[in-house]
């Protein structure tokens, strides 16, 4: 739309009139309306229709209008400060003692991840040991009875005993477990130098070694190996039986079986008291 | 917006409100009744209206309890003396009073449109919330309004 259309000039007139343009805006529409003496009466009529505020029509009914507000007397401002100190105490209490009973209960004697158990012995099953380092110029084969038949482990698997040791050891010292008998056990019932060999060597040693600590030590007494089994469950699976013996505070016992083909079947209890 | 703002509120608008009531509906009481009602209105929904926006609020409501007198059948005639008395057309402008009556052939849209805007000082923007209108509506509608007193005016200068 041209500048010099009346309908924009008039719209712009009015829209000057009443206030609805930037200063910019302003400028451009005064200049035009000075250029003709016809634009300049027209922004003289609508100059001329702008109602006057009429100030002196009033409303003389304001205090019925008028809400009062009630006086009340300033109550005293309710010291809740010892209530929100003892809402931020509370807990810091309540996990405090949470923490030192933690710190009680994971005291060194307690705790089954530490090396410090005694070493369980099993049943010392006799094994061959040379007498001589000599060479005889015979061969000898290893007897026979050292080794477990696989029938014998099956029966072992197959029949757990009801308290949920995989066997019972009768050559186990009973001072041994008697004095020891709030700590884990776990007893092994085929170990053997064989078995600590072939775990050593076997791909699951490193699983093996992690929760079992295997010892071969000479009983000179009756020339038989014992095979020293020191428990030190460690990482995750140490710390989670510490909780749960902590947590449940009775006794729990659970079997582990490890199985490579037919060669290694290896199965452990653990028993957590 | 608390009761002392309130008590702020009808000292500081009900004049406004009121004119604005009485120049749209032509009649004293019934002008009176929509500054009332709108102040109970904002009274009840005194914790929802914030300080600032009060007097938006307040003409909102007027202008809508306006249209509804409108739509009210009319079993009386506009009072009249009472706006005559208080505006008083030959003491204070020729020209002026017969603007006063020429507001009166306005529609009642266009005459609330110029009410707002020339009483009240309204921008457009404020306006179309008050009314519901949009934006372009109320430039449209206004402009048509000035420039139906502007012809009416001529035409009653040159009678005269």
């Amino acid at each position: 739309m041209k500048h010099t259309d009346i309908t924009y000039i008039e719209e712009q007139i009015m829209l000057l009139v009443d206030g609805e343009l930037n200063p910019e805006q302003e400028q451009a529409i005064l200049e035009i309306i000075d250029t003709k003496e016809a634009y300049q009466q027209l922004y003289a009529d609508y100059l001329s229709l702008k109602l006057d505020p009429q100030d002196h029509m009033v409303y003389a009914f304001k205090d019925e209008l008028k809400k009062t507000i009630p006086l009340v007397a300033p109550v005293a401002a309710k010291k809740k400060w010892p209530l929100y100190a003892a809402a931020a105490i509370a807990p810091l209490v309540l996990l405090s003692s949470l923490w030192f009973f933690n710190q009680g209960q994971h005291t060194p004697e307690q705790t089954v991840a530490k090396s410090q158990l005694p070493p369980v012995f099993t049943n010392p099953i006799p094994t061959s040991r040379p007498t001589s380092t000599k060479p005889s110029g015979k061969t000898v084969k290893p007897q026979a009875t050292t080794e477990p038949k696989k029938a014998d482990r099956m029966v072992n698997k197959s029949k757990p005993n009801n308290t949920g040791l995989a066997l019972q050891v009768p050559a186990l010292p009973k001072e041994i477990t008697a004095q020891h008998t709030n700590v884990p056990l776990i007893h092994t019932p085929q170990a053997n130098k064989y078995d600590a060999i072939a775990i050593a060597g076997s791909p699951v040693n490193p699983i093996a070694t992690q929760y079992v600590a295997i010892e071969t030590i000479a009983n000179e007494e009756d020339n038989t190996d014992f095979v020293r089994k020191y428990e030190t469950p460690k990482g995750l699976l140490g710390n989670v039986i510490n909780a749960g013996n902590w947590f449940f505070k009775e006794e729990k016992s659970t079997t582990i079986e490890l199985s490579l083909g037919n060669k290694i079947h290896k199965s452990y209890t653990i028993t957590l008291k | 917006m608390t009761a002392k703002e309130y008590n702020i509120t009808v000292e500081e608008w009900a004049d406004g409100l009121y004119r604005f009531a009485f120049k749209t509906l032509q009649h004293a009481e019934d002008a009176k009744d929509v500054v009332q009602q709108s102040f109970e209105t904002l009274w009840l929904n005194l914790e929802e209206v914030y300080f600032e926006k009060a007097k938006s609020y307040l003409f909102t409501v007027a202008h809508r309890r306006c249209m509804d007198q409108f739509r009210k059948p009319k079993t009386r005639e506009l009072n009249n003396e009472h706006f005559l008395e208080t505006t008083n057309i030959n003491n204070t402008n020729e020209w002026k009073g017969y603007l006063q009556e020429a507001l009166k052939i306005l529609d009642q849209q266009s005459k609330t449109l110029i009410l707002l805007k020339d009483y009240e000082g309204y921008s457009y923007e404020e306006i179309s919330k008050i009314t519901t209108l949009n934006l372009t509506q109320v430039k449209v509608y206004l402009h048509r309004a000035r420039k139906t007193l502007k012809d009416y005016l001529i035409s009653k200068k040159q009678i005269l």
